[in-house]
């Protein structure tokens, strides 16, 4: 099997992922993509693993049912179960001031 | 009397007896906590006052007048790793994030201990979420192993395993994801027990990585443990992992089991490869010591372990950038000032309130889970989880238990791994397996080195849900190291 490249952090990337984390961007970049990297290499074993059995046992056992749309719920009669609603919204309690 | 030194057997005699009170226990073991704690930062929380009434109440409610049998943790104080709620008790889980957080409820693992008479004396040290193994990931300092303070105890439940090793405690609960209640046991010569997977309740102890978490006991010796792993196993309806079915127990069947004729399995070549020379001296001499108890000793062989710690570090990286996803500031934990909008909010709250280690964690499993990524790591790591388990259901076939040493070397000094964070990561190599396999596995220690005086320990896992048959062979191992005299004194 071929080995796969190991794979290469970058400042931009770790930026990337703070951004999806919830995180700010690192004052020490620089650090943090040495740090990932290492943990990356000790992902790297993972590469050489082949899952071509297992996706193929999944996908024969896989019956994808038809995509139709069907009435799930009224806005009107959800609504009418909050305890207040404004303009099709559900008033909640303020918790950020 | 020095009550600090007994085991929980001995301490519960004394209780029963009436030749001490709950009371006076606890004060004791406040006193000492307050005289050398500071020296080696086991506690973050020490509930005094709580503990006091709960002893008082013990003592006039309970002792004063039960004459029926009493269950053998009554009155006798335990300490709670900071990562299991604790009602009306801080629960910190070692970050600035939770340092206020109060639970309004107890874990199950910590309630049922309640309900058996234990006295809650106090909340122990650990790596921010469990996320290390050394405690020195701590927002509240590091904890220092009692057997050498220049060292680490070991991770994450550091703080329980140097509390029980220093006696300011005489057992403790920890938890354990890949490791972290065996190691910090085996670096301070206690035993902890990693029951199998879904043995003991997770309700109410804060998730690091769900498929992983476990809840067990940090006692001085095997009886101890068995009787407080009693007390926390069992179905609990609210967990959806939790086993179905009562648990087994152990504690009333150990004595009287022999382990003649046991099939042991042993990966010499694993421990040839990855062991210094100190722990392969250890596992050897425990190896002789179950040869003349009549075991078979088998040699056997494990799954990669490069590729075994790669699947661990990327389905409990993964799980935890989800498990993490909840603390923003908003419903509870650290709020960040003023901010202009929500997004600022969340991300500043969670900047301020996590650690380096969980940021790492967590920046590396949200990496992991992106869409790329995650057909070349993640589902990987749960197809390799998979085929681990398929191995040891295979080994156990051919053998009854397995040994393996705990870690691959001693308790290294503190901050050794400072600049290269990812390089302690290899340091979990053996306590792994049994996290992924989800196995029962008991850490406990085998001998002294001769030239530090640290303890060195081995690890006996079991098949899945065969606690008491790891129990057994830890029990009957530690009795021959007692009565046999053949303790090995490591001075190479």
């Amino acid at each position: 099997m071929k080995e796969k490249e190991p794979l290469k952090i970058d400042k931009d990337m770790i930026e990337e992922l703070c951004e999806f984390s919830m995180l700010m961007p690192p004052e020490a970049d620089d650090e943090l993509v040495r740090d990932i990297e290492g943990l990356l290499n000790i992902l790297s074993p993972l590469d050489s693993v082949s899952t071509a059995e297992a996706i193929t046992e999944c996908e024969e056992d896989t019956v994808m049912r038809e995509d139709i749309a069907l009435p799930y719920c009224e806005a009107e009669s959800f609504l009418s179960s909050a305890p207040e609603h404004t303009d099709g919204y559900i008033r909640v309690p303020r918790t950020v001031e | 009397m020095e009550y600090t030194s007994m085991t929980l057997k001995e301490l519960s005699q004394l209780i029963h007896k009436r030749e001490i009170s709950s009371l006076e226990l606890t004060e004791n073991y406040i006193k000492k906590i307050k005289e050398k704690d500071h020296e080696l930062g086991a506690f973050i929380t020490v509930s005094e006052e709580s503990a006091i009434k709960t002893a008082s109440w013990i003592d006039e409610d309970i002792l004063s007048s039960s004459s029926e049998k009493l269950h053998p943790l009554v009155g006798i104080p335990v300490a709670i790793k900071d990562n299991l709620c604790t009602e009306g008790i801080k629960t910190t889980c070692a970050s600035r994030l939770l340092q206020n957080f109060v639970p309004p409820y107890s874990a199950e693992a910590v309630m049922k201990l309640k309900k058996h008479g234990a006295v809650i004396i106090g909340k122990t040290n650990m790596d921010e979420f469990g996320m290390g193994s050394s405690c020195e990931n701590s927002a509240f300092g590091i904890t220092k192993n009692p057997l050498d303070t220049a060292r680490v105890p070991g991770g994450s439940s550091g703080g329980s395993a140097a509390a029980v090793a220093s006696g300011l405690v005489p057992y403790a609960l920890g938890s354990d994801t890949g490791g972290s209640i065996r190691q910090p046991a085996s670096y301070c010569g206690v035993v902890g027990m990693k029951p199998s997977y879904g043995r003991v309740s997770r309700y109410g102890l804060i998730a690091f990585a769900s498929s992983l978490d476990t809840v067990g006991p940090i006692t001085r010796d095997v009886i101890s443990n068995a009787a407080v792993y009693d007390a926390i196993a069992g179905h609990d309806p609210k967990d959806s992992t939790s086993m179905r079915g009562c648990a087994e127990t152990v504690v009333d069947k150990i004595e009287n089991g022999s382990v003649k004729g046991m099939r042991i399995g042993i990966p010499f070549s694993l421990i040839e490869s990855h062991t210094d020379k100190k722990i392969k001296n250890a596992v050897m001499s425990a190896i002789n010591l179950f040869s003349g108890m009549g075991c078979k000793i088998i040699d056997i062989e494990l799954p990669d372990p490069a590729l075994t710690l790669a699947a661990y570090y990327a389905i409990s990286s993964a799980e935890a950038s989800s498990n993490l996803a909840r603390y923003d500031g908003i419903r509870f934990g650290t709020r960040a000032e003023d901010c202009l909008s929500i997004d600022e909010l969340y991300k500043k709250s969670r900047s301020i309130g996590f650690g380096d280690e969980v940021k790492r964690r967590i920046l590396l499993g949200t990496f992991l889970l992106s869409r790329e990524m995650s057909d070349r790591y993640y589902k990987k790591a749960l197809f390799t989880r998979e085929a681990i388990k398929q191995d040891f259901d295979k080994l156990f076939s051919a053998c009854d238990v397995i040994i393996t040493p705990v870690s691959p070397g001693l308790p290294y000094h503190i901050g050794k791994y400072k600049t290269e964070p990812s390089a302690r990561y290899s340091e979990d190599i053996f306590t792994v397996y049994a996290s992924l396999a989800g196995l029962p596995a008991i850490s406990m220690p085998v001998c002294k080195d001769a030239s530090t005086g640290l303890q060195i320990g081995i690890e006996i896992i079991g098949r899945f849900r065969e606690e008491l048959t790891v129990y057994q062979s830890a029990y009957a191992l530690e009795n021959e190291i007692k009565n046999s005299e053949r303790r090995c004194e490591n001075d190479i």
